[in-house]
């Protein structure tokens, strides 16, 4: 039987039941006579169990519930739980660190940028060199010519060249060098790199007079406050060295 | 609570009107169907008119707010501003928390009220009653929210003369699209309560035949082309909006809305096997419950604050409200289902895998294991941080990977399920039905290795989209014929229309996302850079100041002919930048243009570095999604339709299956 036919069945049933219900107080209270109450009472006892009959079979006529094959059940539940299991391990595998800023699912090429930029200013403020560079290097997967990130990765390996042992110094200072050319041929007008450029040329080689040129240069493409006035300093210091 | 002004008053009023009304409205509906009050149960429409009025007039209210810049509202204060076009300004409504919310009441209030005037007539059939009675329960919920912890109508703190505030997000005042995505995407969620009322009104009342599934069944495909154009116009604003020239990048808030997608997607399949054979009737009725259980899920994870999108909103106080209702109604829901489990049982089994019933079968097992991937990979984040409170992210790598040969797998059925017929499918039928589908499909293969394709993935896609594009032609083909232009309507024949809409689309994605190519590129006036094909001149920076922004554009001459102008937009009252691309579009190919914001070009300039992204056959994606739309009216019209309680599960007489 239809299940929206037995139950419309079991609808009437408790229709009648409650009219039968109601027909029974209306009687005790006087509200219908012995006779009305007789006629009534014996139409809706008869349809009740019309009723009640006809649910009975529609009820037998619904869908047993088949024998359960056990084995099969185990052998689904095992395949469903082992191919949950492995896109467990998948996502876990898939995971990583999330930095500030980063949203938790999936992310635009390059959307993780932001957050990975405030993090590596934040350790390079802090002291921490390593960590920052690590950053930077994140920052030049997604985005291989950003250019603050190839400035500021090409400074901080210029720096970390310096504890670097005799061998491995001038190809670190090289790599940096780099990485600022890099930065500059991305972004001309960029003045960071140039400042970068200045101060390893004299710090780090000695080379006054490309230090000379690039601290022009950085001077030129207005760099941020804090660094002008560092630049403009380090110029004065140039300028008292040379001859 | 106190009014601040005359838009929270009335405001205020129109919500306490939509939480009376709802809340009296499923307690009054409720009793009358248990004391069978006939009169009284005509009564229920008046409580769902009632409730529209009442988020009419807040919404009204809202929108006045906006427009007179009403700043004693916490809300205005947050996303109004004096510079903000007419046109944002309307659609900043739906730009934050408390706004978003209204609209979603006022969706859900228009469609409560639509169900009630669609069956107004049948108030007293309790099968309607008690749907009514569900969609006032749901509505009562989000009035609640609304009207209490997230109001819109919230006094804000006193503000100087002349305060102006912010506006909204940037990325939503700069492309038309927002003002259609969000309400869109709304009508598809919240359209589908009403088939998840009408299944738990079936289980209350035990009708869990295929009447209710009739009732329903365009409530559901329209909310189901809601839901997907309104996903489909977010993956092309963020296109023309965000400058990374993708679609989709399984942020939680795009899986949020994928979850009820695939369910739905699921169900408005599986729902044909019970209108056919009665089968799958626990299935179906779990299905709408999942898709509606998602979207509040979704409602979770985009408004409770615990994620960081393009387009989630900030932290509200809301998120216990939200997993407490989810929580009722999942497990609501599976007392029901345990509670009629006798009259669920099917009336028999599938005969053979390979038929029509079958595939629908293993549609719907690809359907669900592709929500458990995006659903899996969505909260695994969230769990990891609640159990071990360590930060991580799942990458779109691990999405990619799930759902590449999920979606190969469901090209497959699409094209082999339309020509299987219902019970079993002889060798020789398959053979003569899938003749032209498979030449398709190798015509399609041959085609792509010619233009250069290359690839297992994107060689076995296009191959398979030939395979299922020849299995819907075939189908619609033989429609017309038998019946001319009727041919093209029903379900049936509108769904094919679907299919290949979706097959479009799956070509698409398999070409941008195989293909694209991209780079830096400096351009200087004067000096015309080629790279991939075409030629890059930069004719003059610009820039356009107004009260709200300041626009540096670069006009680029792309290929000596037309001029483009991405742009690098920077709001001025909320300090953000952001870049504008601009897209030269063709059939084969878009060439996207940004411009590089790490230095943002000064005005009069002669140099900029472009960014540009070569991506094939993109447009095919929207052509795609147009076509799904077509399909999915075509498929509403009711074509040549048998009675769907016909004993179609009646044993089929020897020879009858050959003569078909």
């Amino acid at each position: 039987m239809d299940p929206d036919r037995l139950a419309e069945l079991e609808e009437e049933r408790s229709f009648l039941l409650d009219s039968l219900r109601d027909l029974e107080r209306e009687h005790r209270y006087g509200d219908v006579d012995d006779h009305d109450y007789q006629v009534l009472r014996d139409g809706y006892t008869v349809r009740a169990a019309e009723v009640l009959r006809a649910i009975e079979a529609g009820r037998a006529a619904l869908p047993q519930k088949r024998p359960r094959n056990w084995w099969r059940l185990l052998g689904w539940t095992s395949v469903v739980i082992a191919l949950a299991a492995a896109t467990g391990l998948l996502v876990a595998q898939s995971s990583g660190q999330r930095f500030p800023g980063q949203e938790i699912t999936g992310g635009i090429p390059g959307g993780d940028v932001p957050g990975l930029l405030v993090q590596a200013r934040s350790q390079m403020f802090a002291g921490d060199v390593v960590g920052a560079q690590g950053l930077y290097g994140a920052v030049l997967e997604q985005r291989p010519d950003h250019a603050e990130a190839l400035a500021y990765n090409g400074w901080l390996l210029a720096i970390m060249a310096q504890g670097a042992g005799e061998e491995l110094s001038p190809v670190a200072l090289e790599t940096a060098r780099a990485s600022l050319r890099r930065s500059i041929e991305v972004a001309p007008g960029y003045a960071d790199p140039h400042c970068f450029l200045a101060i390893i040329a004299a710090n780090f080689e000695g080379d006054t007079e490309t230090a000379a040129v690039e601290a022009e240069a950085c001077l030129a493409n207005d760099p941020p406050a804090d660094m002008r006035g560092l630049i403009e300093e380090f110029v004065l210091g140039l300028e008292a060295i040379e001859p | 609570m106190l009014a601040a002004s005359l838009n929270s008053a009335l405001g205020n009023a129109g919500l306490l009107l939509m939480l009376s009304a709802t809340t009296f409205g499923a307690f009054a509906t409720a009793f009358s169907i248990r004391a069978r009050a006939t009169r009284t149960l005509q009564h229920a429409p008046r409580y769902a008119w009632l409730a529209l009025a009442g988020a009419v007039l807040s919404v009204i209210m809202m929108q006045r707010a906006l427009i007179t810049r009403d700043y004693s509202l916490a809300y205005v204060q947050q996303v109004g501003s004096s510079a903000t076009p007419a046109l944002y300004n309307v659609a900043a409504m739906w730009s934050a928390l408390e706004g978003s919310l209204l609209l979603w009441v006022l969706v859900l209030a228009g469609f409560t009220a639509a169900v009630a005037w669609r069956f107004r007539a049948r108030t007293d059939d309790p099968l309607v009653g008690w749907a009514l009675v569900i969609m006032f329960v749901v509505s009562a919920f989000f009035a609640f929210v609304s009207f209490g912890p997230a109001s819109p109508f919230a006094a804000g703190p006193p503000v100087g003369l002349g305060f102006d505030g912010p506006g909204p997000n940037p990325l939503l005042q700069n492309h038309i699209l927002v003002i259609f995505h969000p309400p869109l995407l709304y009508l598809g969620y919240i359209g589908f309560t009403v088939p998840f009322a009408f299944a738990i009104a079936a289980l209350i009342t035990g009708r869990v035949g295929e009447g209710w599934l009739m009732e329903t069944r365009r409530w559901a495909l329209f909310s189901w082309a809601f839901l997907t154009i309104g996903i489909i116009l977010g993956g092309w604003w963020a296109y023309e909006v965000l400058g990374w020239g993708g679609v989709w990048g399984w942020d939680p808030v795009e899986n949020a809305s994928l979850l009820p997608w695939l369910t739905g997607t699921a169900y408005i399949h599986s729902v044909l096997v019970q209108e056919r054979r009665g089968m799958l009737r626990v299935w179906n009725i779990s299905l709408l419950i999942a898709t509606f259980a998602l979207t509040i899920l979704g409602t979770f994870i985009t408004r409770s604050g615990i994620i960081n999108s393009v387009h989630a909103f900030s932290a509200g106080d809301i998120e216990g409200y939200l997993l407490g209702f989810f929580a009722v109604v999942v497990i609501g829901s599976l007392i029901l289902i345990g509670w009629r489990g006798d009259r669920l049982r099917s009336p028999g089994a599938i005969d053979s895998p390979v038929s029509r019933e079958g595939a629908f079968l293993a549609n719907n097992v690809l359907f669900t294991a592709f929500a458990f991937v995006v659903l899996l990979g969505t909260l695994f984040p969230l769990l990891i941080e609640a159990l071990e409170d360590r930060r991580t992210v799942v990458g779109a790598p691990y999405f990619d990977r799930m759902s590449t040969p999920l979606g190969l797998m469901l090209l497959f059925l699409m094209g082999i399920a339309p020509v299987l017929p219902w019970r079993k499918a002889s060798t020789e039928l398959l053979r003569d039905r899938l003749f032209w589908p498979a030449w398709a499909g190798v015509g399609a293969l041959a085609f792509a290795v010619l233009v250069g394709a290359t690839g297992w993935a994107p060689l076995l896609a296009f191959g398979l989209a030939g395979f299922a594009g020849g299995a819907a032609i075939r189908q619609l083909v033989l429609a017309t014929r038998r019946q001319g232009w009727r041919g093209l309507v029903g379900r049936a024949n509108g769904g094919m229309v679907v299919h290949l809409g979706v097959i479009l689309i799956a070509v698409g994605l398999a070409s941008s996302n195989s293909f694209t190519h991209s780079a830096n590129i400096p351009v200087t006036v004067g000096t015309v850079q080629s790279w991939g094909g075409h030629t890059f001149e930069l004719i003059e920076i610009t820039e356009t100041l107004d009260d709200r922004a300041s626009v540096v554009s670069a006009q680029i001459r792309l290929d000596g002919g037309r001029t483009f102008a991405p742009a690098i937009t920077t709001y001025l009252q909320r300090g953000e930048t952001i870049g504008t691309p601009s897209v030269s579009t063709s059939l084969t190919k878009d060439v996207y243009l940004t411009l590089d914001g790490t230095v943002r070009p000064l005005p009069g300039s002669t140099d900029a570095t472009l960014r540009v992204f070569v991506k094939p056959m993109i447009v095919w994606l929207w052509i795609g999604s147009g076509l799904m739309m077509l399909g999915t009216l075509l498929a509403a019209f009711p074509g040549r339709r048998r009675r769907p309680t016909d004993p179609v599960s009646a044993p089929v007489p020897v020879g009858a299956e050959q003569q078909r």
